[in-house]
């Protein structure tokens, strides 16, 4: 990472409500590295369920999603037992979220946030920006516009469109919960949630399908 | 700065004794390059003649983002429609096929596993 990007290891943020639209949200970027406490009465399962958070900040410069990309893959990969074919999907996922918040979010030389979470049954990506962009939208302009790219997405046959793919192709196919919600500081979060078990299913039927393995 | 990508064509002559242009991309095809290395496709389709035909060699493009997809398609639209001609994928990475096959382009753009395959093909 470069000296404008930090890596930071945070307290698991709360899980939110899904499918909520202009919500207000108490979650604050994270910005600094702090102590996780954990009951020490709890029990191992307890444990492994909580969501292991890593949060990222970015600097609004594309040249960097290559790395989150990288790191993508590497988490999914070593973190959540999924498959290769899901670690590019993920990396995939992460790459059109943070387009978004560049584009549509925060302005140059600001800052976005990237999280990636996990527990032993799901796994989580979001992310903030903090709505300096000239083009930043709200939840209720990005839910009109996700309908209008539905439709236009509807018939691949017939869409030829330079844009508009990223969210309602691309992350919606490969995900199970799709969020977003103003953030009380201006900007967006965007979440996106995979269930581990669907994942891993969605695997099994493919291969039986193909019979060829990712790779 | 943006993410390396390389894009080469070079012509070849099919055993018709038609000539088809082989277009080779080799990296990360992705939002900090795709508008920029757009315009190597974009020139190219302009020299075209009617019923030119276009070899996408995806053999070392290991990664597309959906700008990239849009002008993919944005390309073939040009290609089969404004020249007439011909324009198939070949040697695509098992993560490309995935990404295209979500997005449905492939239900519009023929692609094959190998060169050969692709030349046989233009060479009907």
């Amino acid at each position: 990472m470069s000296e404008n990007s930090s890596i930071n290891v945070g307290p698991p943020i709360p899980p939110l409500s899904t499918g909520t639209v202009g919500s207000s949200s108490s979650n604050a970027i994270p910005s600094a590295a702090t102590e996780v406490s954990v009951d020490s009465s709890a029990t191992s399962a307890v444990l492994d369920d909580i969501e292991k958070v890593i949060s990222i900040s970015l600097r609004t410069d594309l040249y960097f999603n290559s790395g989150i990309r990288d790191f993508a893959v590497g988490f999914i990969q070593n973190l959540t037992g999924l498959s290769e074919k899901w670690a590019y999907r993920f990396q995939s996922i992460v790459d059109e979220l943070c387009n978004n918040a560049i584009e549509h979010g925060s302005a140059d030389g600001d800052s976005i946030s990237v999280s990636f979470a996990f527990t032993t049954t799901y796994v989580k990506v979001w992310v903030e920006d903090n709505g300096s962009g000239a083009d930043s939208i709200t939840a209720t302009d990005l839910s009109k516009r996700l309908e209008e790219l539905r439709v236009q997405n509807a018939d691949p046959t017939q869409n030829f469109a330079l844009r508009g793919r990223g969210i309602v192709k691309i992350i919606e196919s490969w995900t199970d919960e799709f969020t977003y919600e103003d953030r009380p500081e201006g900007g967006l979060k965007v979440t996106a949630l995979k269930h581990l078990a669907n994942a891993h299913s969605e695997d099994v039927e493919l291969n039986a399908v193909e019979g060829v393995t990712f790779g | 700065m943006a993410s390396p990508i390389e894009i080469t064509i070079s012509d070849k002559v099919v055993p018709t004794g038609r000539m088809v242009k082989i277009v080779r991309f080799s990296g990360l095809f992705d939002e900090s390059n795709a508008d920029d290395k757009s315009v190597v496709i974009y020139d190219l389709i302009n020299t075209l003649v009617p019923g030119a035909i276009l070899i996408f060699d995806f053999s070392e493009l290991s990664y597309m983002n959906s700008k990239a997809i849009g002008y993919l398609t944005d390309w073939y639209l040009k290609v089969t429609n404004d020249k007439q001609g011909m324009l198939v994928l070949t040697q695509l990475q098992s993560g490309i096929i995935d990404i295209l096959d979500t997005v449905g382009t492939l239900q519009v753009m023929t692609h094959f596993v190998s060169m050969d395959d692709a030349v046989a093909y233009a060479s009907q």
